[in-house]
């Protein structure tokens, strides 16, 4: 049994989940005799109904996804018809398709398992099946094997994007796509957001080239339970499914602990990993077979390493061997060496990162313990499916964290288990992705008319493709005669490529590998890199040989970068009016700096102090964003509460922008930043959402497009939240006055009066600008034009005659100017002659510090021609990101193609964001 | 006058009537590609039976292939007038099958210990003869390396084994029959014919040159012909036949100047490709016009340049060429094995040997295509490494491997398109265009696609 009491006050709620019983059904009618034989043999005499109701359905000729619950026999519900498939047609091939090498791994130990059953079976009639990984870590002569003979080939989509399906018409694969009888994805849910769109396109490509071989592969795919498994499904695999989602496997009950560490000396709450550090060594010394999931790889190093340290010594022995750390970066020798131990029972408990949320089989545990929120509602579920043996009930403990959602769910625990999960969201068509894979598919095999009907702007990225140079039509097809290998040049995970090693300086050997980002955080010079619970400082981090020189050291603290942000705006592609404020959209540089360190004690975590780093390691995302200016009323209102606020209107904005664009958050960023006029205007403050892909996928920039009724959605999102105080749905915090923020974001859209509780909060009134007292209020220019113009004149200032022969008009922060001479508005397209302007009227007028000009000349615009333009336009952008910079002639004729001249904000520059 | 006899001269210009009249017992041709050779050597052989009164069987013809031999019988048949009967014919075929006809009829073979009802083994049933033996040596598994690491003496030995076993058989090789056949008609057996017409000189192997030349006796005729600008089999040991019988025999040299198959530009292109290899004879006169220019296309990869091939031949085919009048050239029988399986992929009816009367689009190797004619000639594959041919292990002849290109383009008509894929499957191919292909003239040429090095 359980007991928590040695921790009193920390579980602050408990909810049951009910045991299910099995469902069993006998074997199916149409079994394989030799299959039969092989399942009796594994002591397989019956199958829990979702099994059984797959089988057939496959059998029909259905595209099937199964989402049933963690450790509930989903392999072989796709296995099945796998192997019978193959038992019929010895010749039949089928791709099995695995998010994670190490899952890959795992899983051809399961087929294999199954596959000798069937070869040592009496009947040596049926024929032999052969199974094998083909990854980027299997040896060539293996490959080849694999490649002529596995009947089962299991890889990832990364390789079949770019070995697999670009080589399709060398020797001896040909063969593998002609008789591919499945395609089979396992764990479908982890391919969301652009990964999602990324595989939905790898999928196409892969469809059309089967088309060409020959075959017509169907779909078995498995998936944890999401909101929307078939809707899913059918996005990625471009076909109709058939859902099963009635679990026939039976479940132990479980109770769920929510567990709220006490509150510390400051105010704030003891850190989960402080809270796993004592409640992990009780749970091992009380041989609960425990699983910890800890929300990074530090934490988990962390948590156990402080473990380990306080099971040195109990009861006069070291129990600290029973414990043991998983993650990204051990070896995959070491993870399976963990793997087994947890099976055999030889480890009692296991610290991990998500790495093992993934189906990776380490038998059933009895405590689940989840270092924080694991951030949706999908994961927990999936974590928490971990625990469970049939008979004894389970328990899951979710440790909750000082972050505003997990301390939202400690209050309201049924948030978190009363709803249905999450829905895994993908935009197939994304332009810049459906990009990449038309130009993969190009080498591939060249385009024709048909395949308009696999990639809808099939006829848009020709043309832009035509252009560049990188396809030529031949005899009514689009040949590729770009680069010899366009599938190389997209990653389907937005993954860094440079590669780091970490190398004991003692041993010379390598401990692990990591990528830039973790490096710069994890590895700096000086920095304490824990792995497998051994403490290794960093003695010098080499830039150019990607090296992180460490050695083993035996100290009390480890340490925390200090990682600071900042945004620049490069470009502004486009800007309009937006209710009462301006939105932009353009290029951004969005840089973080890991400037120095903090060295922690272990276990009490207290501040040992802080030192700079000599070098700063700078990371810098280059890509688009779209940005809200917030008016200055707005800001005066906020006052003190000005960052809270701002915190909620960006997750509210952020929120609804990635549901309107289909974006994960792994896609698509929120933030607020400064932004100061080089022309010496007041600061503004801006609402940003960004790309969170170098050169962008073009989220930011649907976005933009959609940017009312995200507005209109932010708003109705706060208004209508059912809270009181602010949640994780609405403001993204429990501490966040929802009120201040739904005034907020409706102030950005309508004109609305302040509300009585918001002055009276304790806002400073607008401090009125020293010198704008004599200027000319933005609103009233139109009105004041020529009271303008005569001071203007009276100043002698430069344009005034121009002006005068003119009449602007105010539109939200921009002042059009209207001309009619296509030789005037050359000139104005100059951002001198603009600048200069803008500069003579800001002397009058108390002009927003993130308006400009815009010239616009009599035209016209149909509708319809301008969007295809737009779509061009876009494409044109998304290729030159891809393939490189672009003529500087041609970004201004983009630019014109966004509508009238902008005053550029290329000088914009934030200062530090909060 | 007899009406055969004037068949006989019927439509040959006045450099082929020379030839064929002319009463040197000894006589070389020199002829252009598509000068009308084998037309000439046909209409020696009628002119030396009707007008000189030489009886068949007493004439020798050696051709190249059998495909020769066929046609050959069948313009024999249809200028004589009448279906000629094989033992009329029994000097007249491939080397190999007049060899054996001297062996099994006429030469003492007993003296060599084979029986007159020997057996041939081909080229597959004589390999397995060889692996039979070296596995009884040296046990299953290793043979095929052990056989790579023979030294000349131990080869020796296996080749005199091989041969004992063969004699004691009863069987002979392709080898055997040249081989017995020269060494009894050395000895003086056999019969002596009064005239030998060989065909296709220029390739003609020392071996089998020395058979004939055993054949011969002092007063008979000799006429050969030949095109030195098409020998492309060197590495058989073909190099410069027609040279060597012209120093071994002298005699007179007649041209064949005038080109009639292929058109002013497709002759042209084919001679820069040859550059500036020896010319002993005068320049080619092309009878044809200029025609559309040849092409050389860049393609992605193979399955592209299938694409395009399929394609190009359904358009050909809409302007009305049969499937037979085309055809697709490459450099090796591996990629003439992928175009097979490409284009009948992509429902283009095609097959790999020339011999099958099917309407069908003969896919060829070079060599294989020698003596063909087509209306359209596709040389697919035509990449750095492959042509020429670039092998780890022998050193290939640059000019012949001009030549062989020479020969691929000649076999068109009208047209002829190049191409090369830019990320080739080929083993040994690299991606950038054969460097052959630099050497076609500026004019008549057109480049698609990128990849056309500037001086």
């Amino acid at each position: 049994m359980l007991d928590l009491s040695r921790f009193p006050g920390r579980v602050v709620a408990t909810r049951t989940i009910p045991a299910r019983p099995a469902e069993m059904v006998p074997l199916p009618a149409g079994l394989h005799p030799a299959l039969r034989a092989a399942l009796e043999q594994r002591g397989v005499a019956q199958l829990y109904s979702h099994q059984a109701e797959a089988f057939e359905a496959a059998r029909a000729g259905e595209d099937v996804v199964v989402t049933t619950g963690t450790a509930s026999g989903k392999s072989l519900a796709y296995l099945l018809p796998v192997l019978q498939a193959t038992l019929e047609d010895p010749g039949a091939r089928t791709l099995l398709l695995f998010p994670t090498k190490a899952l890959t791994q795992d899983q051809l130990r399961g087929v294999t398992g199954l596959l000798d059953h069937l070869a040592t079976r009496t009947d040596q009639r049926a024929p032999r099946i052969g199974a094998g990984v083909y990854d980027g870590d299997t040896p060539p002569a293996e490959r080849t094997r694999v490649r002529d003979r596995a009947n089962l080939v299991l890889t990832n989509p990364d390789m079949l994007h770019t070995a697999l399906l670009p080589s399709h018409g060398r020797r001896g694969f040909a063969h593998l796509f002609r008789n591919v009888r499945y395609v089979v994805i396992d764990e479908l849910h982890a391919y969301r957001g652009a990964f999602g769109a990324h595989l939905a396109n790898v999928l196409r490509r892969l469809l059309r080239i089967c088309a060409h071989h020959g075959s017509t592969p169907r779909f078995l795919c498995s998936s944890a339970t999401i909101a929307n498994a078939r809707e899913h499904a059918e996005t990625l695999c471009h076909r109709p499914f058939r859902l099963i989602d009635r679990d026939g496997s039976p479940s132990a009950g479980k109770v769920i602990h929510f567990w709220q560490p006490p509150a510390a000396e400051d105010e704030t709450r003891r850190p989960v990993t402080a809270e796993l550090a004592t409640l992990v060594p009780h749970l091992i010394t009380e041989r609960h077979r425990t699983i910890v999931f800890c929300r990074s790889r530090k934490e988990t190093e962390l948590v156990l390493k402080e473990s380990r340290d306080r099971l040195r010594d109990v009861a006069g022995h070291d129990e600290g061997y029973l414990l043991a750390g998983y993650r990204g970066g051990y070896t995959p020798e070491e993870r399976r060496q963990v793997e087994r131990a947890l099976v055999d029972g030889t480890l009692v408990g296991v610290v991990s990162t998500n790495a093992l949320e993934l189906g990776i089989d380490i038998g059933a545990l009895e405590v689940v313990v989840q270092g924080g929120f694991p951030g949706t509602r999908a994961s927990f579920w999936q974590q928490l499916g971990r625990a469970g043996r049939r008979d004894r009930i389970a328990h899951g403990i979710l440790m909750l964290a000082v972050s505003p959602t997990d301390q939202f769910i400690a209050e309201h625990p049924d948030w978190l288990v009363g709803q249905s999960t999450e829905r895994a969201v993908v935009d197939r068509d994304n332009l810049a992705i459906q990009l990449g894979h038309v130009r993969a598919a190009a080498a591939e095999l060249p385009l024709t008319l048909d395949d308009a009907v696999r990639f809808p702007d099939l006829g848009e990225i020709v043309t832009v493709l035509a252009r560049a140079g990188e396809v030529h039509e031949v005899l009514g097809a689009w040949h590729w005669c770009g680069g010899l290998f366009p599938a190389g040049e997209i990653s389907l995970r937005n993954v860094h490529r440079d590669r780091f090693k970490v190398v004991d300086r003692r041993t010379g050997t390598t401990i692990t590998e990591m990528s830039r980002p973790q490096v710069y955080r994890e590895a700096h010079t000086r920095a304490v890199y824990l792995h497998d619970g051994v403490q290794y400082q960093v003695e010098e981090l080499d830039l150019v040989q990607h090296v992180a020189h460490v050695t083993e050291v035996e100290q009390n603290f480890y340490t925390q970068p200090d990682v600071r942000g900042a945004i620049d705006v490069l470009v502004v592609q486009e800007q309009r009016a937006l209710g009462q404020t301006a939105a932009r959209f353009g290029d951004v540089r969005v840089d973080d700096v890991v400037v120095g360190y903090k060295m922690l004690e272990f276990h009490n975590h207290q501040n040992l102090g802080y030192e700079a780093l000599h070098e700063h390691l700078r990371l810098v995302l280059e890509t688009e964003a779209v940005w809200i200016v917030v008016p200055e009323p707005v800001l005066a209102v906020l006052g003190q509460e000005r960052e809270d606020a701002l915190a909620g209107m960006v997750h509210a904005l952020t929120a609804c922008a990635r549901l309107h664009t289909m974006a994960e958050r792994s896609d698509l960023s929120g933030t607020s930043f400064h932004v100061h006029d080089e022309l010496g205007g007041p600061t503004a403050t801006a609402l940003v959402c960004h790309d969170s892909h170098p050169g962008g996928l073009g989220y930011a920039a649907t976005a933009y497009e959609h940017l009312d009724q995200i507005l209109d959605a932010a708003i109705g999102l706060v208004e209508r939240c059912r809270c009181r105080r602010g949640c994780p749905a609405c403001v993204g915090s429990w501490a966040r006055d929802p009120r201040r923020v739904a005034w907020s974001l409706r102030r950005l859209r309508d004109d609305v009066p302040v509300p009585a509780e918001l002055t009276t909060a304790g806002a400073a009134p607008v401090a009125a600008h020293p010198s704008s007292a004599a200027r000319i209020p933005w609103l009233e220019i139109s009105e004041r034009w020529d009271e303008l113009v005569t001071r203007l004149r009276a100043a002698r200032v430069t344009g005034a005659e121009l002006l005068g022969g003119l009449r602007g008009e105010r539109h939200g922060l921009r002042l059009v100017l209207r001309v009619t001479s296509a030789g005037l508005a050359g000139w104005l397209a100059s951002d001198a002659a603009r600048r200069q302007l803008w500069q003579a009227i800001a002397a009058q007028v108390d002009v927003p510090g993130d308006g400009g000009i815009a010239v616009e000349q009599a035209g016209d615009s149909s509708g319809g021609r301008e969007r295809s333009l737009r779509t061009a336009h876009k494409l044109q952008r998304r290729h030159d990101d891809l393939v490189g910079g672009r003529p500087e002639t041609e970004r201004a004729a983009s630019d014109r193609l966004a509508g009238g001249y902008v005053l550029p904000a290329d000088g914009a520059r934030r200062g530090p964001p909060r | 006058m007899s009406a055969p006899r004037v068949a006989a001269l019927d439509g040959l210009d006045a450099a082929q009537r020379a030839a064929v009249v002319a009463t040197d017992r000894i006589a070389l041709v020199r002829a252009h590609v598509g000068s009308g050779k084998t037309t000439v050597l046909v209409h020696k052989l009628v002119h030396l039976h009707l007008v000189e009164g030489v009886p068949l069987d007493q004439i020798a013809v050696l051709t190249f292939t059998t495909k020769a031999a066929a046609e050959l019988h069948a313009r024999l048949d249809a200028l004589v007038g009448r279906a000629t009967r094989d033992d009329e014919r029994w000097l007249m075929g491939t080397f190999h099958a007049v060899a054996r006809g001297l062996l099994a009829r006429a030469l003492p073979i007993e003296r060599l210990g084979y029986g007159r009802d020997f057996a041939v083994l081909d080229d597959d049933a004589h390999a397995a003869l060889i692996a039979e033996v070296v596995k009884a040596r040296c046990g299953r598994g290793r043979w095929r390396r052990r056989l790579d690491e023979l030294d000349p003496d131990e080869r020796a030995h296996l080749d005199a084994q091989t041969a004992a076993i063969r004699r004691a058989r009863n069987a002979m090789s392709f080898d055997d029959l040249i081989e017995h056949a020269t060494t009894l008609l050395g000895d003086g057996a056999g019969p002596r014919p009064r005239w030998i017409l060989i065909d296709e000189l220029q390739d003609c192997e020392p071996r089998e040159l020395t058979m004939v030349m055993s054949l011969r006796v002092a007063d008979c005729g000799w006429f050969g012909v030949g095109d030195p600008l098409q020998a492309i089999y060197g590495w058989r040991g073909g190099r410069d036949g027609f040279a060597r019988a012209a120093a071994q025999l002298g005699g007179r040299i007649h041209e064949l100047p005038f080109s009639y198959r292929s058109t002013r530009t497709v002759l042209e292109a084919a001679r820069a490709v040859l550059g500036d290899q020896p010319m002993t004879c005068g320049a080619v006169c092309a009878a044809r016009g200029d025609g559309p220019p040849v092409v050389v296309r860049r393609h992605h990869d193979p399955l592209a340049e299938a694409h395009y091939l399929a394609a190009r031949i359904a358009e050909l085919q809409a302007a009305g060429l049969a499937r037979a009048e085309i055809a697709v050239l490459c450099r090796l029988r591996a990629q003439v094995d992928v175009v097979v399986e490409l284009l009948t992929a992509r429902g283009t009816p095609c097959v790999a040997r020339d011999d099958t009367p099917a309407d069908a689009v003969r896919v060829l190797t070079l060599h294989a295509a020698k003596g063909l004619e087509f209306r359209h000639v596709f040389i697919a594959g035509c990449n750095r490494g492959v042509l020429p041919l670039e092998l780890p292990a022998r050193q290939t002849d640059p000019a012949e491997e001009r030549r062989l290109l020479y020969v691929g383009i000649t076999r068109a008509r009208d047209g002829v398109e190049l191409s090369y894929p830019a990320t080739p499957h080929q083993f040994g191919a690299h991606g950038d265009p054969s460097p052959l292909l630099d050497r076609l003239p500026a004019h008549g040429v057109e480049w698609h696609g990128r990849g056309r090095m500037t001086a």
